[in-house]
């Protein structure tokens, strides 16, 4: 057995513990007025939280504390992620709960600790690590969506979350224990080994069981049904963090969970995922179309794009490419489904609902955030040249290159035909209507800020995707061998 | 100096200006920016024209730098004998629908920025030769006509602007999975239309070949549109602003025909010639097909549009024809008809272009008078509007094919070479210009013959501004129909060195299947 690893290898993570412990002691000492100064700590906190990534990043891939944490690029990639994806939901936050009486410390201590959560989530690869990991996001979640305390449905979101949350930690916690029994060990490295040639009858099960665990977590058809009265309910900064953030880290394990154990557990797996994909896909996208709440409608759109993700997981095992497209469409989502967010917190500050005719002539009133919304959702159909059609082609071109699944990318840019429906029906809203919409007179400043950088970024990564797609293929090569 | 790279980021300069400027205290500036920088761009391409070579058949004014090195993604752009005629097209039209665009009111500074987005993405198309380039100014040329015929269209333009968007992003995706398939086909993995012609990646890959020729076909055919995809066209047509119809169906439908030449025929002649027969038939069917639905239509618009799914199925056939080649028959004669053949296409893209854009051009202009379409309600027009009528006339001679003007030197040359790889078919195909002769023909009469309407006594003949959109085109359907040489001898040594690719490709195949 080795030595207890060096603890600078832990420094992302042990820096976001320490920050999430001091911003939530900043209630204790400052007086509830100084709302904007605790948001700051925790939005510098958070940025500054990038040096330490980028201090470890490009090292050579080890598994430190007994093999049971990854420090590799791939890691560190997702950390990155979490971090501005934490960083932006400050900013959107500061203004949204500026009518909390008290406790508002607390509130940005709770997304540094799913955040802190996510981190952890991208570099377990132990299942007992990743249990803990998991829990740790989805308790700061099921908080976080209750955060209106006053507010009836986002009680009943809270509620609903932590009731599906709970059973799904259950199944995904009896599925890891099962999978200790046939693999011996709970590092998966060395389960990859042990499993061979094991897995029998109960290996179709456990994979189930994982599969509906993760699922949940990443908002997987059928295990998807908890998301849009959640996304609704929550405040919508925190349906922001939850469309990305979770998502994210659900896909960071399954990852590194699914393509070394999958194959011993149940041969037909890549098939099993395909079909769980499709229907995710085209579930998701046909059931936006109905939505009349912008918030619902994006909860069953980020359905979809989870769908289009999988496509990497199923043909990705060895495949660079795919490996590639996942981590770049994920910076890419990041970017623009969070700069969507800003913008229906802009009017929802402005309107007090987030009903999709409230977007209007909305063109005509606010020319920018329009156009930045009408880029947006460009980007979340796969119009170039923005981030989300870069995603997309490497998703796709993994799929074609696969030879096998290249039905696959059919079925995507089918949906993503359909999605042009319901997201360019916004823009048609803004745009086409005779009528001026309504103005908007309140715009916080953090709102604006997120929608300016989000924006950029998204036509950024769109425009040069070389620099992006070169930290996302050094993070698929600088990866733990799985 | 890097011309084509100014001529594609001089409409982006201006849109960037005009984002800065009030949309209701500087309208008229922006109108003149608008104008300003699409009269640059028109010069950029004259320049372009100065510096191009017509006796070469290679790439001309190439620009390449590395864009995505791990993808072997380049910014490449040039231009050749196809491509030229059709920037000229682009930045002409472009320009003159901007001058008409004066009279837009409502929103202009949106309008502006849109009009000269659209004209860099379609001056994108004609000018790159990366697929991912390509596909990327394809998409942003979808994009600004979304806006153009969402916003300043007619009654039903949301339904409209939704159906067009969403056709032709179907094609367009289908499209893109081909070219994937095309880029993994090809060692070292390229999207170099250049690279990729003559590494011919897909040599006698029966299925791959076919699935990837289809995807393409279907990008390309809801773009031209080729019967059954045209169902979008009427509707966009009708319901887009006068502007937006010229350039729709001035030049947005020639990128799906340039998609043919430029991309089916060089890079997979096989499959080309293999399913040409089947082009055929449904370039057939839309000549047919397309003439007699425009005859029936009463709204102006509508007869214009279907005469557009007529006019661009002798394109197709020309297209078609080239890349058949009957089993056993490699004459040097047949050679010279598919050339000829594929001229004519080119030519009578062009042609389509000028005179389909001065139709759409009358069409508005007699729409903004009486604000009504149907042929049926006005009558001896000829003496109220008389400069009005003598265009008219002109124009519809030109779309009938009348000798001495453009379209018909374009028709002649398509069925002539046509009817070397097609006797049957270009002899029904026939039918569809005897249809469009009549059915313009009893338009005219129904217009402009007859006593007048005495409800349109009041209708004013056309002003100063409407005759600078106009009489540029009206002069190059006169010139182009009496001294077509000119542009002819680019048009020819573009296709005369495809055709030679293609037949060099099929002696390879020949050849290799003798050896085995």
């Amino acid at each position: 057995m080795k030595p207890i690893s060096d603890f600078t290898l832990l420094m992302p993570d042990l820096y976001l513990a320490a920050l999430a412990i001091v911003v939530l002691g900043l209630d204790l000492v400052l007086p509830p007025r100084w709302r904007k100064e605790k948001a700051a700590v925790a939005g510098l906190g958070l940025l500054l939280g990038l040096y330490p990534v980028m201090a470890l990043w490009g090292a050579a891939p080890t598994a430190e504390f007994w093999g049971s944490y990854a420090v590799d690029n791939y890691a560190l990639f997702f950390k990155g992620i979490f971090l501005i994806c934490g960083l932006l939901i400050v900013l959107l936050s500061v203004d949204f709960f500026r009518d909390l009486p008290q406790a508002y410390g607390e509130y940005f201590s709770l997304i540094i600790f799913v955040v802190l959560g996510m981190s952890l989530l991208a570099s377990v690869v132990d299942i007992i690590a990743l249990y803990i990991a998991f829990e740790l996001v989805s308790i700061g979640g099921y908080v976080l969506v209750g955060y209106l305390k006053r507010d009836a449905r986002s009680n009943e979101a809270s509620l609903k979350y932590f009731i599906y949350g709970a059973a799904a930690s259950a199944v995904l916690l009896y599925g890891l224990s099962l999978l200790y029994g046939l693999g011996g060990s709970t590092n998966i490295s060395e389960m990859a080994d042990s499993l061979v040639g094991r897995g029998g009858f109960l290996g179709p099960v456990v994979l189930m069981l994982m599969l509906v665990g993760l699922g949940f977590k990443i908002a997987m058809v059928p295990f998807h049904a908890w998301a849009p009265d959640v996304y609704e309910g929550a405040p919508t900064p925190v349906t922001a963090l939850l469309s990305v953030g979770p998502k994210a880290a659900g896909f960071a394990i399954l990852v590194r969970l699914l393509w070394p154990l999958a194959p011993h557990l149940f041969s037909m797996w890549p098939a099993l995922v395909a079909i769980l994909a499709t229907v995710t896909m085209f579930a998701g996208n046909i059931l936006a179309i109905r939505q009349t709440n912008i918030k619902r409608m994006l909860a069953y759109s980020s359905i979809a794009h989870v769908g289009y993700i999988l496509i990497g997981v199923v043909v990705g095992a060895g495949s660079a490419l795919a490996l590639e497209g996942v981590l770049y469409y994920f910076a890419a989502y990041l970017l623009m489904n969070l700069g969507a967010f800003a913008v229906v917190i802009l009017v929802e500050r402005n309107t007090g609902s987030a009903q999709i005719s409230d977007y209007t002539g909305l063109a005509r009133t606010a020319p920018l955030a329009a156009a930045a919304m009408a880029i947006f959702l460009l980007s979340l159909t796969g119009i170039p040249p923005t981030a989300g059609f870069v995603g997309k082609l490497l998703l796709f071109a993994a799929a074609i290159n696969s030879q096998q699944w290249v039905w696959l990318a059919v079925v995507g840019i089918l949906n993503s035909v359909i999605s042009l429906y319901y997201y360019m029906n916004i823009v048609r809203l803004m745009y086409f209507s005779a009528e001026p919409g309504l103005t908007l007179r309140a715009r916080p400043a953090g709102v604006l800020a997120v929608i300016f950088v989000t924006l950029l970024g998204t036509l950024a990564v769109g425009v040069l995707p070389a620099y992006w797609l070169g930290l996302a293929s050094r993070s698929a090569w600088l990866m733990l061998p799985l | 100096m890097p011309i084509l790279s100014i001529m594609l980021f001089l409409p982006v300069i201006g849109l960037t200006l005009i984002l800065f400027m009030h949309k209701e205290r500087q309208v008229n500036l922006t109108r003149a920016t608008a104008t300003f920088f699409a009269a640059l761009t028109f010069a950029a391409s004259l320049a372009a024209l100065g510096m191009f070579r017509w006796q070469v058949a290679t790439m001309q004014l190439q620009e390449k730098v590395p864009w995505i090195d791990s993808l072997n993604i380049n910014y490449h752009l040039g231009v050749d004998g196809l491509s030229m005629p059709l920037i000229l097209l682009t930045t002409l039209l472009s320009l003159l629908a901007i001058i008409y665009s004066w009279r837009i009111e409502e929103r202009v500074k949106e309008y502006m920025a849109f009009f000269l987005l659209l004209e860099t993405g379609m001056l994108g198309v004609f000018t790159s030769l990366d697929f991912f380039l390509f596909y990327i100014f394809w998409e942003i040329s979808l994009v600004p006509m979304f806006f153009i015929i969402g916003i300043w269209g007619g009654p039903r333009r949301q339904y409209a602007a939704i159906k067009f968007f969403i056709f032709t992003l179907i094609g367009s995706l289908a499209m893109l999975l081909a070219i994937l398939g095309l880029y993994f086909a090809s060692s070292p993995h390229t999207f170099d239309m250049m690279a990729l012609a003559q590494q011919n990646p897909l040599a006698g890959a029966g299925l791959p070949a076919a699935l990837i020729f289809w995807g393409l076909f279907l990008g390309f055919a809801i773009k031209v549109p080729m019967f059954p995809f045209h169902t979008w066209l009427p509707d966009a047509h009708v319901e887009a602003p006068t502007a937006g119809s010229v350039i729709l169906a001035g030049v947005l439908l020639k990128m799906g025909a340039y998609g043919f030449i430029r991309v089916s025929l060089p890079i997979l002649p096989e499959a080309s010639r293999q399913f040409a027969i089947w082009i055929a038939i449904l370039a057939l069917i839309s000549i047919v097909y397309g003439a007699l639905v425009a005859m029936a239509q009463n709204d102006l618009k509508k007869l214009v549009a279907y005469s557009s799914v007529n006019h661009m199925g002798y394109v197709m056939l020309g297209v078609a024809a080239a890349a058949f080649l009957r089993p056993g028959g490699d004459s040097a004669s047949f050679l010279v008809s598919r050339t000829t053949a594929l001229n004519g296409a080119v030519l009578q893209m062009v042609a389509h272009g000028i005179i389909t854009g001065a139709l759409f051009f009358l069409v508005g202009m007699i729409y903004d008078r009486a604000h009504i379409r149907e042929v049926d309600g006005f009558g001896g027009l000829s003496k109220q509007m008389p400069v009005y009528a003598g265009i008219t006339m002109l124009a519809c001679f030109a779309s009938l094919g009348l000798p001495g003007l453009v379209g018909f030197v374009a028709e002649f040359m398509v069925f002539l070479g046509a009817f070397g790889s097609f006797k049957i078919i270009t002899g029904l195909a026939l039918l569809g210009v005897v249809i469009t002769a009549a059915y313009f023909l009893w338009t005219i009469q129904r217009i402009f013959l007859g006593p007048l309407n005495r409800q349109w006594a009041a209708l004013h003949d056309m002003d100063g501004g409407e005759l600078i959109a106009l009489v540029p085109l009206c002069a190059l359907m006169v010139v182009f129909g009496v001294y077509p040489r000119p542009l002819l001898l680019i048009i020819n040594t573009a296709m005369e060195a495809l055709v030679n690719h293609m037949d060099a490709v099929h002696s390879a195949a020949a050849s290799l299947s003798h050896l085995l």
